[in-house]
């Protein structure tokens, strides 16, 4: 795979955009506190991105996207255009599961539980162990849980667990309610998004990029007949 | 040089769809792909479910419209978008990709307003005459609308309460109907005897064109609660929508002078109430213009068509437009 990766996330409040070079240097970096205006902020966001880095469209050669766990519609806004940059410009889109490639984004040794916030008492939350090589393993696959239940069950492992991602910020005080807890990054920014992307392709480990949005529940069926 | 592509987008309701249009007018693609099998179950549309469907959608009907017009990706030279009104996170679905798209091939966007292009899916086969009148019907909206030029859109009436098409959609959920409700009705009535099920017009609102629904929905369903046949009760709905619907129309046609009244909008599919618009106008001299075959429901055409028609006056939207599930005030 040649040309410069475009890295979107945009399943949390924080819009990140980044561009990274083929050998997985970050070329730019564009992060803003954004809640409920990705829609209108993606395209700004990649137009800014490539403007730093010197680039035009022609230079990206793959794309990146976040495809969740993470709020409905942004993971939503974020694959498809995701895909309509990858049709315009006929290049290839990997989904990136969210949760599995923050834990990859840290290196040393350990358990790591990325949890975002689902609103209430829930976060999406997961538990990973990062090897000296290879991708992370998982131990608590991906769901929607009521973040104290989770970490009740990371407890049970016996050993320090990193906790990271936005829950982190809003479940601050559940999480330091347990010792064996330490908080991590809040922010996981869109860069970790490609370098992932580059790992599983290495690892052969293709079945983990579709494009399939990862919501983890279903939908909510209240009916409401608007237009046909 | 009339060959630039419009590539049109449009997912704001339970329709994933996509068109390309030429600038002259020939239309060289259309996909139109239906969720009604998704929410027929919960008797309406869900707004998450829409909102999955679409993103699941997209990209295989914009691939499809492309293929059956021998377009590739780079032919494409302008890009049209719903931006409303319609379900938030189902118009979000369309509008990053389409956004998307734009930028990627560094195209110009155009967003455009859904319910004024169910109107100018009327000019997809035959010239604007400006000032046009067109009523817009469907599931979502009841519209009156004066289109004053290729841009400016003037809002003459429209429904106080529920739309129309939401109208025929609970009257057959109560006739024991499948939904969609119009098609069902519209059968339905062919045997029915409107004067036997007698429903009450609903008089003008004081200055104001305005239309309502909602009393009309709830006599018909009380009608079937003190056991009038369903055929009757439907037959008799449908002629008090017309009842309501020409009153309107034909004093706004007064109001404005306009020679022709453009019906259009998935309720405009109806035969019967075409029928008695096309027999009414006669009567004064006007004339009936309705949307090609399949383009009166929710399609990407009429997108399309207006987005070409916006870009020829010089509109463009900016990488930053939004979604807007509700418009007002009003803008095309
Ligand atoms: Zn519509």
């Amino acid at each position: 795979m040649s040309g410069n990766w475009l890295c979107i996330e945009t399943t949390g409040d924080l819009l990140g955009v980044a561009l990274l070079g083929a050998d997985g240097a970050l070329l730019a970096d564009v992060e803003q506190e954004a809640p409920r205006l990705h829609s209108a902020r993606l395209v700004p966001a990649i137009a800014e991105a490539l403007r730093l880095a010197g680039l035009s469209q022609a230079a990206v050669g793959q794309i990146a996207v976040d495809r969740g766990p993470g709020s409905y519609t942004g993971i939503r806004i974020g694959l498809a255009a995701a895909e309509a940059m990858g049709q315009g410009l006929g290049i290839p889109v990997f989904g990136v599961p969210g949760l599995w490639a923050s834990a990859a984004s840290r290196s040393l040794e350990g358990l790591y539980a990325p949890a975002l916030d689902a609103r209430r008492e829930d976060a999406f939350c997961a538990l990973y162990e990062v090897r000296r090589k290879g991708l992370p393993e998982e131990r608590i696959g991906p769901g929607m849980r009521p973040m104290r239940e989770f970490l009740e069950e990371c407890r049970s492992f016996g050993r320090p667990v990193e906790v990271m991602g936005d829950a982190v910020r809003r479940h601050e005080e559940i999480v330091r309610g347990f010792a064996f807890a330490r908080i991590g990054p809040s922010q996981m920014g869109a860069a970790r998004l490609g370098l992932f992307a580059m790992r599983a392709r290495e690892e052969a480990l293709d079945d983990a990029l579709s494009t399939a949005a990862l919501y983890l529940r279903p939908p909510a069926t209240a009916p409401r007949r608007l237009d046909g | 040089m009339n060959d630039l592509l419009c590539l049109g987008i449009e997912t704001s309701c339970d329709e994933t769809a996509a068109a390309v249009l030429r600038q002259d007018g020939r239309l060289l693609g259309s996909v139109v792909a239906s969720q009604i099998d998704l929410h027929e179950a919960f008797g309406g549309v869900v707004p998450e479910v829409a909102a999955r469907r679409h993103l699941e959608r997209i990209g295989p009907v914009v691939r499809e419209t492309l293929a059956q017009g021998g377009v590739r990706s780079e032919d494409v030279g302008l890009v049209a978008v719903t931006r409303g009104p319609g379900l938030a996170g189902a118009l979000m679905v369309g509008l990053s990709w389409a956004k998307a798209f734009a930028f990627a091939r560094q195209l110009p966007l155009v967003g455009v307003n859904h319910v004024v292009a169910h109107a100018h899916a009327a000019y997809l086969e035959a010239e604007p005459r400006y000032p046009d009148l067109a009523l817009v019907a469907s599931g979502g909206h009841t519209d009156l609308l004066l289109l004053a030029g290729p841009t400016g859109v003037q809002v003459l009436g429209r429904s106080r309460d529920d739309a129309a098409g939401e109208a025929f959609d609970k009257v057959a959920r109560s006739l024991g109907l499948g939904y969609p409700g119009g098609p069902a009705i519209e059968s339905l009535a062919r045997t029915g005897d409107p004067d036997r099920a007698r429903l009450p017009r609903v008089g003008l609102f004081q200055g104001s064109l305005d239309f309502s629904f909602s009393g009309l929905k709830t006599a018909a369903q009380s009608l079937r609660r003190q056991g009038a046949a369903p055929e009757d009760i439907a037959a008799a709905f449908q002629a008090a929508v017309f009842d309501q619907l020409w009153e309107r129309a034909s004093l706004a046609q007064r109001q404005t002078g306009c020679r022709r009244l453009i019906f259009a909008g998935g309720v405009s599919a109806n035969g019967y109430l075409r029928q008695r618009f096309a027999d009414a106008l006669r009567r004064e001299g006007l004339s009936l213009l309705v949307p090609p075959l399949g383009h009166t429901t929710d399609n990407a055409a009429m997108i399309a068509r207006l987005g070409l028609t916006m870009y020829e006056a010089g509109q463009r939207s900016p990488w930053d437009m939004g979604a807007e599930p509700v418009i007002h005030p009003f803008k095309p």
